[in-house]
C-alpha cells in the first residue's frame, strides 16, 4: 500500500520517515516533492565501461539556471536528505517536469529501505531544458512492506551529493 | 504491499517465488538483484529502416556477449535478458534498474516494468544507453521487486509465457484492429 501525503507528514513527525528539510507545502496526496541541488556530475569519457571507475567532472547550476543539452546524461541530487527504516521509497519526476521531456531516473525508481541520504537523480533531457537550483523536480513515494526488514548499508549510504556509479567495485 | 528481502527469500524456500539460479547474496533490502545474461539482440540494422508494429524487426542480430563485454551505442535499441529465470505464481513483479547501472546512463526497460503473476521467465530487457558504454555479461544489472496481490489470481498465459531467452516483440500476433 502507498502512504498518503497525510501519513507521510505524520511519519516524518514521528521520525519514521526522514525528509530534511521538510516543507509541509511540498506534500502531495501520495508523495512529497523534492528539490534539485546545484551540483551536477557528468562523465568525462566518450565511452564508459561498467567494470571500471569512469572519470567525472562536476558542474554547478548558477543562479540563473543551467541549460542541459538534449540526449546527455547529468547526475544530479536532491537537496533533501530522505529515507526510511520502515517504508520502501520510490521516486518519479513530477508530471510538470516529465511534460518538458526530462527524465529524472532511467528505469530505476525503486530505492532500498534503510537508505538515508541525498538521492542521485539521472537527468536526461529529450530537448534542451534550463533547470534551476531548488526547483521541485520530483516526488518521493513510500510503500508498506511484508516481512522482516533488514536495512540498507551499501556503498551509497549517507550520500551528500550526486554519486557516480560505483558498479566497478563489484568487478574487483 | 512490497516484499522485503527476507520475505522474498522465505517465499523462495516455500516455492512461491521462483528464482533460478538463486543466490542469497543477491537478495536486496526489498528486491532481488538480477544479472545481465549472455544473449543480446541488436536491433540497430533494423532500426535504420524503422520498426513496424505488425512486423518482426528485421534484420536483428543475435549475439553472445563476449568475455571482454560489448559496447552499446546511444539511440539504438538492444534486447538483453536476465541471467536468472524469475517470477511468482502468487505475487506480481516489477523489474527495474539499480542506481549503479542507471547512473551509468543505462535503461533496462522502456516504460514496461510489470511482470504478471504466473510469468516465470528469463526476462527480456529493453536496453537503451544515454552514452556509449561497455557492458559485461554477469554484471549486476537491476532488481526485481515482488508485490502481494489483492484478489483472486488469474494465471498468465500470454505470448511470452515460459520464455527462456531474449525474445523480440510478438505484437505481430495481435489481431489487426
Amino acid at each position: 500500500m502507498i502512504l498518503s501525503g497525510n501519513q507521510i507528514t505524520l511519519e516524518q513527525r514521528a521520525g519514521r520517515i526522514v525528509i530534511d528539510p521538510f516543507d509541509e507545502t511540498a506534500v502531495n496526496p501520495n508523495s512529497y516533492n523534492f528539490t534539485l541541488s546545484d551540483r551536477l556530475v557528468i562523465y568525462a569519457d566518450d565511452v564508459l565501461d561498467a567494470s571500471r571507475e569512469n572519470r567525472t567532472e562536476e558542474l554547478r547550476i548558477p543562479a540563473d539556471g543551467l541549460r542541459l543539452q538534449a540526449n546527455r546524461l547529468y547526475l544530479a541530487a536532491t537537496r533533501e536528505v530522505m529515507g526510511s527504516e520502515h517504508f520502501v521509497p520510490t521516486f518519479a519526476a513530477r508530471s510538470s517536469v516529465a511534460r518538458l521531456g526530462l527524465f529524472i531516473n532511467l528505469s530505476a525508481p525503486l530505492g532500498d529501505i534503510g537508505f538515508i541520504g541525498r538521492w542521485t537523480l539521472q537527468l536526461y533531457p529529450t530537448h534542451d531544458v534550463i533547470v534551476y537550483e531548488g526547483m521541485q523536480i520530483g516526488q518521493m513515494m513510500w510503500w508498506r512492506t511484508i516481512g522482516d526488514i533488514s536495512l540498507y548499508d551499501g556503498k551509497y549510504q549517507h550520500a551528500t551529493g550526486p554519486r557516480s556509479s560505483m558498479l566497478y567495485r563489484s568487478f574487483q | 504491499m512490497l516484499l522485503t528481502g527476507a520475505e522474498i527469500a522465505d517465499e523462495y524456500r516455500r516455492g512461491v517465488v521462483s528464482i533460478e539460479p538463486f543466490d542469497p547474496a543477491q537478495i536486496e533490502q526489498n528486491s532481488y538483484g538480477f544479472r545481465l545474461g549472455h544473449r543480446l539482440l541488436d536491433c540497430a540494422a533494423g532500426a535504420d529502416a524503422g520498426f513496424d508494429a505488425r512486423q518482426p524487426i528485421t534484420p536483428i542480430a543475435s549475439r553472445r556477449i563476449p568475455a571482454d563485454g560489448v559496447v552499446l551505442r546511444p539511440n539504438r535499441l538492444y534486447l538483453g535478458e536476465t541471467m536468472e529465470v524469475i517470477g511468482s505464481n502468487r505475487h506480481a513483479c516489477e523489474l527495474y534498474g539499480n542506481l549503479s547501472v542507471a547512473a551509468l546512463g543505462v535503461w533496462v526497460q522502456v516504460s514496461a516494468p510489470l511482470g504478471h503473476t504466473g510469468a516465470v521467465v528469463r526476462w527480456t530487457l529493453e536496453i537503451r544507453v544515454a552514452q556509449a558504454i561497455r557492458l559485461h555479461a554477469g554484471m549486476r544489472m537491476g532488481k526485481v521487486a515482488f508485490w502481494s496481490v489483492d484478489g483472486a489470481v488469474l494465471p498468465y498465459t500470454g505470448r511470452y509465457a515460459n520464455s527462456r531467452t531474449v525474445l523480440q516483440s510478438r505484437l505481430v500476433r495481435e489481431p489487426a484492429g
